[in-house]
């Protein structure tokens, strides 16, 4: 072996046994006891929902929608004295919804849920229009996390009795609204955005309507129809992903531990093509030949 | 012109790079649909600003059943007229995945470890293992109801870069061989790609076209030993000024890489837009190679 041949095998390997220890100590420590736990659901305990009372909104119709903070997922509700308390409820896996308690306005998840959030408070009599006359408030907001939607469009519906008016995302273009579980084909409805810009939009005969982009539904919509001296009220958001957040660097755990398990493995194949064992076969091969 | 040339395709694929994963934080949401170009681009995304056909692709029964016919019948001309106009520089230029394996082979220059040289009966054993890849690819999401999307190696690379968490699946495991596998054989995806061998069927009609003098060429290898794909006609052909193939790249090694005067060049609608040159080749001589 000439000395050049020491002097490589001996780099490669001081930096295979770097590139080795700095892996191990990384995914013992970082890494591993997330992503072992990488699946959906175990990824929504690190979360938790905040029910928070707001004075101010955007417009009269803004009563209760979500925001979303990093892990925190906060329920605003603005406080007036005729809205009780919201019940929060989740699509567990099995499809069915189960109500999440709140304690001291905090509520706590568990691998069950599927990443699908609604909320509703009972019926309320308020004056939303400011005509002098009180109507029958029915106020709802549902949240698509990034669980439901980031990876493929997962379409989810509460039972009807949780959420009256409820709105989902189908396909990239197209919006659906239920009323009472059935589809609201052909009917008129009022979409606010987040900064309280109304469109009065006629449903399709599915019951759906087109979206160009989903960049309002990122920001949240509001959805309001009016049916027999009653109001019904959904606000529908779907969460987006920011760069740079919590939630991006807990992205980024599965491909650095692809990139780190890749590089190991790549180092390994070096050692093991310029080392003695390689050249020891192509000697033996070549010793071979001659004889 | 030739190192100007090579840091223009470099400079191409980074833009449509970073235009695919992060398009989204930078231009704003614009969902990917009919206008999707037929390369690996991770839309599973759904913020993706623009996308790749590859998830359209590899879902054509669930597709189809979804989407009008109108749509289906844009997604195929646009498709097809992407192929005419651009051929296979959709994969030399704008695919983010061999952006990715030529950055891998690039570090793998840098820390100047030797490539795995491939023979002709290792090609023999990739072309198996494409025929083995378009099959899932395509059949998976006709006949089985299989995604390929869960053993895809970019699902494990793209979204998460995006900033979409992903869940465990086989397509980590494979993602971890795409890299060990590119960082050794540079575009070691791209021949096993069924997109690209798509485009490949219909890349002979396109405007792009590789051309070869056969009079100036000293059938030295150079080409031969240059191309990422192994294709073999470009040494071999001694009639024909067409060398084109379904598996060409348009990469333009095997130009860079030419000793000999415009015996290889690239043309686009028949006009020779980039050819082979002295200069060029002694000033693409790579010490690390």
């Amino acid at each position: 072996m000439s000395n050049l041949d020491k002097i490589k095998r001996k780099k490669y390997a001081i930096g295979f046994f770097f590139v080795f220890i700095i892996t191990i100590i990384i995914l013992m420590t970082k890494i591993i006891p997330s992503f072992m736990i990488f699946t959906q659901q175990k990824l929504l305990t690190d979360r938790h929902i905040v029910l928070d009372e707001i004075s101010e909104s955007s417009f009269e119709h803004q009563l209760m929608w979500w925001e979303i903070e990093d892990e925190k997922m906060i329920l605003e509700v603005k406080n007036l004295k005729e809205i009780k308390s919201p019940k929060i409820y989740g699509i567990v896996v099995d499809s069915k919804s189960d109500e999440i308690v709140l304690k001291n306005k905090e509520g706590i998840l568990d691998k069950k849920y599927f990443g699908s959030f609604n909320s509703s408070v009972e019926p309320f009599k308020y004056d939303i229009d400011g005509d002098g006359k009180k109507e029958t408030i029915n106020l709802f907001a549902k949240l698509d996390s990034v669980f439901t939607q980031g990876m493929a469009i997962n379409t989810t519906f509460f039972e009807k009795e949780k959420i009256k008016l409820e709105v989902s995302q189908l396909d990239f273009h197209h919006v659906g609204v239920k009323f009472n579980g059935a589809f609201l084909a052909n009917k008129e409805i009022s979409v606010y955005s987040k900064n309280g810009k109304e469109e009065r939009i006629k449903l399709d005969n599915r019951g759906t309507f087109k979206v160009n982009t989903i960049k309002g539904l990122t920001s949240g919509i509001t959805v309001v129809y009016s049916e027999n001296e009653s109001v019904y009220i959904s606000n529908y958001m779907i969460e987006r992903n920011s760069l740079f957040s919590e939630s991006y660097k807990k992205a980024l755990y599965p491909l650095i531990f692809v990139i780190a398990v890749a590089f190991d493995i790549i180092l390994l194949l070096n050692v093991l093509r310029f080392n003695p064992f390689r050249r020891r076969i192509v000697i033996e091969e070549i010793r071979n030949i001659e004889s | 012109m030739n190192r100007l040339a090579s840091k223009f395709r470099w400079f191409v694929m980074a833009i449509f790079f970073v235009f695919f994963t992060f398009g989204v934080h930078i231009f704003g949401l614009k969902v990917p649909s009919k206008f999707a170009l037929p390369i690996f681009s991770c839309p599973i995304n759904y913020e993706t600003s623009y996308g790749g056909s590859c998830f359209t692709l590899c879902h054509l029964k669930k597709w189809v059943s979804a989407t009008t016919t109108a749509d289906i019948v844009f997604f195929i001309v646009f498709t097809f007229i992407t192929i005419l106009i651009l051929g296979r520089l959709l994969c030399g230029y704008i695919c983010p995945v061999g952006f990715i394996q030529d950055v891998l082979d690039k570090f793998r220059q840098f820390l100047k470890f030797d490539q795995i040289k491939f023979s002709e009966k290792r090609y023999k054993i990739l072309n198996i293992m494409k025929w083995a890849t378009i099959i899932i690819f395509f059949a998976g999401g006709i006949f089985w109801e299989f995604s390929f999307c869960s053993i895809c190696p970019i699902l494990a690379i793209s979204p998460p870069l995006a900033g979409i968490k992903i869940v465990f699946s086989l397509s980590i495991v494979f993602a971890i061989l795409f890299i060990v596998l590119s960082f050794f054989k540079r575009r070691f995806w791209c021949n096993i790609c069924p997109i690209g061998y798509m485009i490949g069927v219909f890349h002979k009609l396109s405007f792009t076209s590789l051309k070869k003098d056969c009079q100036a060429c000293t059938e030295c290898g150079a080409c031969y030993e240059a191309c990422p794909m192994g294709i073999k006609i470009i040494l071999t052909e001694r009639e024909k000024d067409d060398v084109t193939t379904n598996d060409c790249l348009m990469c333009m090694e095997c130009i860079n890489k030419c000793p000999e005067k415009d015996a290889l060049s690239l043309a686009y609608f028949e006009k020779k837009i980039y050819k082979a040159s002295r200069k060029n080749f002694f000033e693409n001589q790579d010490i690390n190679e």
